[in-house]
């Protein structure tokens, strides 16, 4: 049974090196936030691929990056920035917004 | 670069460590029936009031009632930490509700959500016993998730030992699974198993070991609120009969 844990532990380690090395060809998008809007609202990303957002906070308050669509949540400290993975996404469109200021940080990715 | 080294070397540390550690370690049951997701958010505090409610053929385990009331803190972008307390009250007619046990959670996110194909992350708590009785104890868990387009799959791998003056030996091992539909923020429809095997060092017979499996719906309330509703069937003789289980988690930035 120890055995079994250590190999179980081994596997995995070896599993996350390998897919941690096909990952460092991942496309990367910027977005940014400033005076609480993203910028570009609207970014056009390849679909069926998986890629790396980094978003970057220009603003001094602290952002709470969100998609129900995407199913992703991150919090981006004020004047700091954030890497989130998305996808592979189906062809078609994926709001975002910011929760700490949704009347105005919204955007969407579409996959295309 | 420098990130990808950071979370390869944590990965493969504590993938290591966690089977070293098991490998060493000689025990009791899940008390909580969460099935914890494997991310951290740094700033972020969470209150939340965890329960359940037995229905059994046994009478001193029918209307057993178990809740905990939990504070948490998102410390960095990769440890949360928390601390709970356990009140229980059997299901013995005339008991009333005792002081069980503080406990001090750890949950370590491991990877990046998307990063790789399985989501990781290490659950880590020692509880100290405040009924009379009753032991400390120790417990760790592998979280894993899997995002799809509709589903979110979690699976917890539990360890758990009992230490100090009233423990007994050996290291029960046991899986919580969650599988959840998608639909809206606000309702998540899934369901839930909850296997606790026995110790690792003695087999049990299937009718010996506790598995229970149910539906769970999940989903987000206004002004920051979660929930976590659902009733669990036993599916094995030493399983209660029935449980009806809920969280409400409340979380906020601070």
């Amino acid at each position: 049974m120890k055995r079994s844990f250590f190999v179980l532990g081994v596997t995995m380690s070896l599993f996350f090196t390998q897919a941690s090395l096909a990952g460092d060809e991942l496309k990367i998008f910027t977005l940014t936030i400033k005076d609480h809007k993203f910028t570009p609202d609207t970014l056009e990303v390849p679909a069926n691929e998986k890629m790396q957002l980094i978003v970057k906070n220009e603003d001094p308050t602290p952002e709470e990056f969100e998609s129900h669509e995407l199913k992703r949540e991150k919090i981006i400290k004020g004047n700091s920035e954030a890497k989130i993975f998305v996808g592979p996404l189906e062809p078609g469109e994926y709001p975002f917004f910011g929760e700490f200021n949704e009347a105005t940080a919204q955007g969407k990715l579409i996959a295309k | 670069m420098t990130y990808h080294h950071t979370h390869k070397s944590r990965l493969i540390l504590s993938s290591l460590l966690l089977a070293g550690a098991v490998s060493f370690l000689p025990s009791a049951a899940q008390a909580t029936k969460k099935v914890y997701a494997p991310y951290v958010e740094e700033g972020e505090l969470e209150i939340e009031l965890k329960g359940s409610y037995a229905i059994d053929r046994d009478r001193n385990e029918d209307g057993e009632q178990k809740n905990k009331f939990a504070v948490g803190y998102g410390v960095t972008d990769f440890w949360f930490s928390e601390a709970q307390l356990e009140l229980e009250k059997s299901g013995a007619s005339g008991a009333d509700y005792e002081f069980e046990a503080l406990e001090w959670e750890n949950v370590f996110q491991l990877t990046e959500q998307g990063e790789y194909w399985l989501d990781a992350g290490l659950y880590t708590e020692y509880a100290v016993g405040l009924a009379a009785g009753k032991s400390d104890k120790v417990e760790g868990k592998l979280l894993l998730a899997k995002t799809t387009q509709n589903f979110t799959h979690l699976a917890n791998f539990t360890l758990e030992r009992q230490v100090g003056e009233y423990r007994s030996d050996g290291t029960e091992w046991g899986l919580a699974w969650s599988s959840r539909y998608n639909y809206t923020p606000w309702l998540e429809p899934g369901i839930e198993i909850h296997s606790e095997f026995g110790e690792i060092s003695h087999t049990e017979t299937y009718a010996e070991q506790q598995h229970q499996i149910g539906p769970v719906i999940y989903g987000e309330l206004p002004y920051g609120f979660k929930y976590d509703i659902g009733y669990l069937f036993g599916a094995s003789d030493a399983a209660k009969n029935g449980e009806l289980k809920w969280i409400i988690e409340y979380e906020m930035y601070f």
